[in-house]
C-alpha cells in the first residue's frame, strides 16, 4: 500500500477510534505509570509498520496492538509485579468492543470540528478557515492576510494540534495526575465497588 | 495526564511536519531533516497521527455530502454546443452523481471531472480539484465556489435565482449555461447561453461592480480590476469542452496544451525538447489520456515518445 493510501486508511479506519482507545487506556495506563500519549503514538507507529491492506478489523486490531504496547512497557519497567502482568494479559478486548463505547458519526465529528474551530484564537482561526474551508493554498492564505508563510505554518500546526486533540479526546484527560500508585489504588477501589 | 514538556514538544513538531507535507513537495534539506527526525517510533507515531488528523479534517469537510454515483448518464449536452458523439460515452463512464440535498459540499478530486445533478434540476460539472458548497433556500439557490472551476446549467426558475459566489464575486443567473473559475482571488466567468449578472462585494458593500454578461461573454475579475470581453462561439465551445471529458486545442502552443493535459493526467507529459514548445497544436483529446496526446503531438512535430513510470516524455527524434 502506498504511503498516501495508508494515510487515508488511517484517517478513515484508525483515527475515529482513538477517542474510544483513550477512554479504554484511561482506565489502565495510569495503573502502569504510562503516559497514554506515548502508548497511542507507539500504537500508531506499529500499525504504520503493519500492512494496512491486510487488516480487516482495524478497530479491534488497534486495541490489541495497544494492549501489546502496554504489555511491552510493563515488561520493560521490570518493577511491575506478576500480578500486574496477569492483569494486562487478561484485558478483555472483545468485551471492550461490545461495550457502550460508541464511535461518533461523521456528522457528529464534523460538528465537533466546527465547534473547536470557533474556539481557536482569532488569527489562527482565520488562517485555518482560509486554508481548509476556502481551499486557499498556504501561499494564497499568507498573501490574503498579509503575513509570512512561516506564520501561516505556525497557525496551521497550532490549529491542527488543538483540533486533533479535541477529535481524539486527548484534551479531555489533560491535567490529570498519572501517578501510578494512586491509580492502582483508584482502580482497585473501582473494581471493589463493581 | 503527564503531558511532559518533551512529549508536547514532540507533538508540536509532528504537527509542523504534517502541515509542511500538506503544503507540497518538501525541499531536499527538509526531506533529509524529516527522514532523520522520524526514525524514533514515538515521533513516527505522532506524525502518522497528525497527518491522518489533517486528512480526516478534509474528509469531514468535503466527503460529508458525496453521494453515490447513479448508473445512467443523461444527456446534458445542448444543441448550442455541438461535440463529438463519443463525448457522451466519456460522461456516462464518469457517471452522474446525484446531489439531492439542498445543503452540502461537492468535490472533484485531482485528475477527475465530476458531473453532478443538483436538487433543483440544475446540472453542474466540476473540473479537476474543485470544491463547491451548495446552499439552496426557498428564495434563492446559492452555490459557493471554494476553489477550481465548474460549469453550470441552471434549471429555469425566475422566482428563485441561482447565484454562484466565488470569493467576493457573485454571478447571478435565472436559466443559462455558464462557467466560473476561481484561482485564489482571481475569478473568471464564461457564458455559453443566456445572460448572467456579475456583482462584486467590496469591503462588505454590495454591488460595487455590476455587469451584465451575455452569451459568448467572458469576464476576468482580479482583486481590484474587472475586464469583460466577447469571445467567438468557437472559443467558448473550446473552453467548455472539458465538461464532456474533452480538451480542445485550436492553435494554442504545445507548451500551453501540455499544461492543460497535465491537469487531468495521472502520468504527466514532459517536453524534453524545448524547441517544440512554441509549435501550435490543433485537435481534440480525451482528458486523462495523456499517452494518446503525446503520441499525436510527437507524430505531428517529428518527435518521439519515451514512456517512463513517472512521466511520458516527448523527445527529439
Amino acid at each position: 500500500m502506498k504511503r498516501d493510501e495508508q494515510l487515508l486508511w488511517f484517517a478513515k479506519e484508525v483515527l475515529p477510534h482513538e477517542a474510544a482507545l483513550r477512554r479504554w487506556l484511561g482506565r489502565r495506563a495510569g495503573a502502569f505509570a504510562c503516559d497514554p500519549d506515548e502508548i497511542v503514538q507507539e500504537t500508531y507507529a506499529r500499525l504504520w509498520a503493519a500492512n494496512a491492506a491486510l487488516i480487516l478489523a482495524p478497530r479491534a486490531y488497534m486495541f490489541v496492538t495497544a494492549r501489546r504496547v502496554l504489555g511491552d512497557l510493563a515488561r520493560r519497567a521490570r518493577i511491575v509485579s506478576i500480578e500486574t502482568m496477569a492483569d494486562i494479559e487478561a484485558l478483555n478486548i472483545v468485551g471492550e468492543e461490545s461495550s457502550a463505547e460508541r464511535t461518533l458519526s461523521a456528522r457528529e465529528e464534523l460538528a465537533k470540528l466546527m465547534e473547536t474551530v470557533t474556539k481557536l484564537p482569532p488569527q489562527c482561526r482565520k488562517v485555518f478557515e482560509l486554508r481548509k474551508f476556502e481551499g486557499f493554498s498556504q501561499r494564497e492564505t499568507a498573501q490574503s492576510l498579509g503575513i509570512s508563510e512561516s506564520t501561516v505554518e505556525k497557525h496551521l500546526s497550532k490549529a491542527l494540534q488543538v483540533i486533533l486533540d479535541a477529535m481524539t479526546g486527548a484534551d479531555e484527560t489533560d491535567g490529570m495526575d498519572w501517578n501510578g500508585a494512586r491509580h492502582v489504588a483508584k482502580r482497585r477501589r473501582r473494581s471493589a465497588q463493581g | 495526564m503527564s503531558r511532559n514538556g518533551d512529549g508536547d514538544q514532540l507533538r508540536a513538531e509532528a504537527a509542523v511536519w504534517a502541515v509542511r507535507l500538506d503544503r507540497g513537495q518538501l525541499s531536499e534539506d527538509e526531506a533529509a531533516e524529516l527522514a532523520a527526525w522520524e526514525q524514533d517510533p514515538q515521533r513516527l507515531g505522532a506524525l502518522v497521527r497528525a497527518r491522518s488528523g489533517w486528512l480526516r479534517i478534509n474528509e469531514l469537510v468535503s466527503a460529508d455530502h458525496q453521494q453515490k454515483p447513479t448508473p445512467s448518464g443523461f444527456s446534458w449536452r445542448r444543441a448550442g454546443v455541438g461535440l463529438a458523439a463519443s463525448a457522451c460515452i466519456v460522461l456516462a463512464a464518469g457517471g452522474w452523481m446525484l446531489a439531492l440535498s439542498n445543503i452540502g459540499w461537492i468535490t472533484a478530486p485531482e485528475n477527475h471531472i465530476r458531473p453532478v445533478a443538483l436538487a433543483d434540476g440544475s446540472r453542474v460539472v466540476l473540473d479537476t480539484a474543485t470544491v463547491l458548497q451548495v446552499r439552496f433556500r426557498p428564495a434563492q439557490r446559492d452555490v459557493y465556489l471554494r476553489r477550481g472551476e465548474a460549469i453550470f446549467q441552471v434549471a429555469h426558475n425566475r422566482l428563485r435565482p441561482f447565484v454562484v459566489h466565488a470569493g467576493d464575486v457573485d454571478v447571478r443567473a435565472v436559466g443559462t449555461r455558464f462557467s466560473v473559475r476561481r484561482d485564489g482571488t482571481n475569478v473568471r466567468v464564461l457564458v455559453a447561453e443566456g445572460t448572467v449578472e456579475v456583482t462584486r462585494r467590496n469591503a462588505g458593500q454590495r454591488d460595487s461592480v455590476h455587469q451584465q454578461l451575455a452569451a459568448n461573454g467572458a469576464l476576468l475579475a482580479s482583486r481590484d480590476h474587472a475586464e469583460a470581453e466577447t469571445l467567438a462561439p468557437r472559443e467558448i465551445e473550446r473552453r467548455f469542452a472539458w465538461s464532456d471529458g474533452l480538451l480542445m486545442f485550436d492553435g494554442q502552443s504545445l507548451a500551453t496544451a501540455i499544461l492543460e493535459i497535465n491537469r487531468y493526467a495521472e502520468r504527466p507529459v514532459v517536453l524534453d525538447d524545448p524547441r517544440l514548445g512554441d509549435r501550435s497544436i490543433v485537435g481534440v483529446f480525451k482528458a486523462g489520456e495523456s499517452e494518446d496526446f503525446a503520441e499525436s503531438a510527437a507524430a505531428a512535430f517529428g518527435g518521439r515518445v519515451i514512456l517512463k513510470d513517472s512521466a511520458i516524455h516527448i523527445a527529439a527524434r
